[in-house]
């Protein structure tokens, strides 16, 4: 009888404990698979891209399908033009990105060695050559951009970029 | 009496279920670190694994049913925690190629530690409340 009474006591402190670790998995479960949708569903897509001097003005749209509220903490590429490497470009500003779409501008100034190198003359610009009609540039960039999980400075992921533009 | 024993049965073989339940859960929560609401910094699951071969042990009460129960609590505990990790995959969110292979690297670090230190923490509670 004692230890029938022992076996319900135990019964009934694992039951406790039970439920309330399957509730705790059900909610780890809930937040991980947000954590999975946002790792394998972002993307960093190039939807516009203009020429100013020498300067490039990239848009990239994100889209973050998950509920939670990432953070973008840096874009990083490699660019080409018309197959020259024409330097290696960063943007380290956080932006906020929350659940749906997020257009981000990034400016980036082109190194004049690597203009003129483009161009073939060093009193061009980039805008001067595009806009002339002389020549078009096709455009690759590779690289990647960082976001950030809101658990923690250490939680993050790579999203890659690898996209193509013509301007002319 | 078979009706008896069978009841016994299922009242074991829930009570296995629950305390695998728990033990799943607190090495889903150290593999988790910051995405389960547990405490990350602390291997709260090294702890709880003695104790649910005792707790196990304990409702047993027999050295070598306890064993196989503690066993079979791990087993189910392993089962629980790669089907977790893989959980993505059936989503269609992760290759089941990726999906299998980080579930199996998980749980065969899990069933490394999980299996000696549950069958210790039963044996101990053998040692400490004997049959």
């Amino acid at each position: 009888m004692e230890r029938r009474t022992g076996k319900l006591i135990l019964t009934l402190v694992v039951i406790i404990f039970g439920s309330a670790s399957i509730y705790v998995i059900n909610s780890t479960a809930d937040t991980y698979m947000e954590v999975a949708k946002a790792e394998s569903l972002m993307r960093a897509k190039l939807i516009d891209f203009s020429v100013e001097e020498n300067t490039v003005i990239l848009t990239f749209r994100f889209n973050n399908e998950s509920s939670l509220d990432l953070v973008l903490i840096n874009v990083q590429f490699n660019m080409y033009g018309n197959r020259v490497y024409v330097g290696n470009y960063d943007m380290r500003e956080r932006i906020p990105l929350k659940t749906g779409e997020k257009d981000v501008e990034i400016r980036v100034e082109l190194i004049p060695r690597y203009v003129e190198k483009l161009v073939g003359s060093d009193d061009t610009t980039l805008q001067s050559y595009v806009l002339s009609g002389s020549g078009s540039i096709q455009w690759f960039l590779t690289g990647a951009a960082v976001v950030e999980l809101p658990f923690g400075e250490f939680e993050s992921y790579n999203v890659t970029i690898r996209e193509q533009w013509v301007s002319a | 009496m078979k009706v008896k024993d069978i009841g016994k049965y299922v009242w074991e073989a829930g009570y296995i279920a629950l305390v695998s339940a728990i033990l799943a859960n607190y090495w889903i929560g150290y593999n988790m670190r910051d995405i389960s609401p547990l405490p990350a910094k602390f291997p709260i699951a090294f702890i709880v694994a003695p104790l649910c071969g005792a707790l196990v042990f304990l409702f047993v009460r027999e050295v070598r049913r306890a064993l196989y129960a503690t066993l079979a609590m791990c087993t189910l505990a392993c089962i629980a925690t790669a089907l977790f990790i893989a959980l993505p995959c059936f989503h269609s969110l992760l290759e089941f190629r990726i999906g299998t292979a980080l579930a199996l690297r998980f749980t065969i670090i899990m069933a490394i530690f999980v299996f000696p230190l549950t069958i210790g923490g039963a044996f101990v509670a053998a040692f400490l409340y004997p049959e």
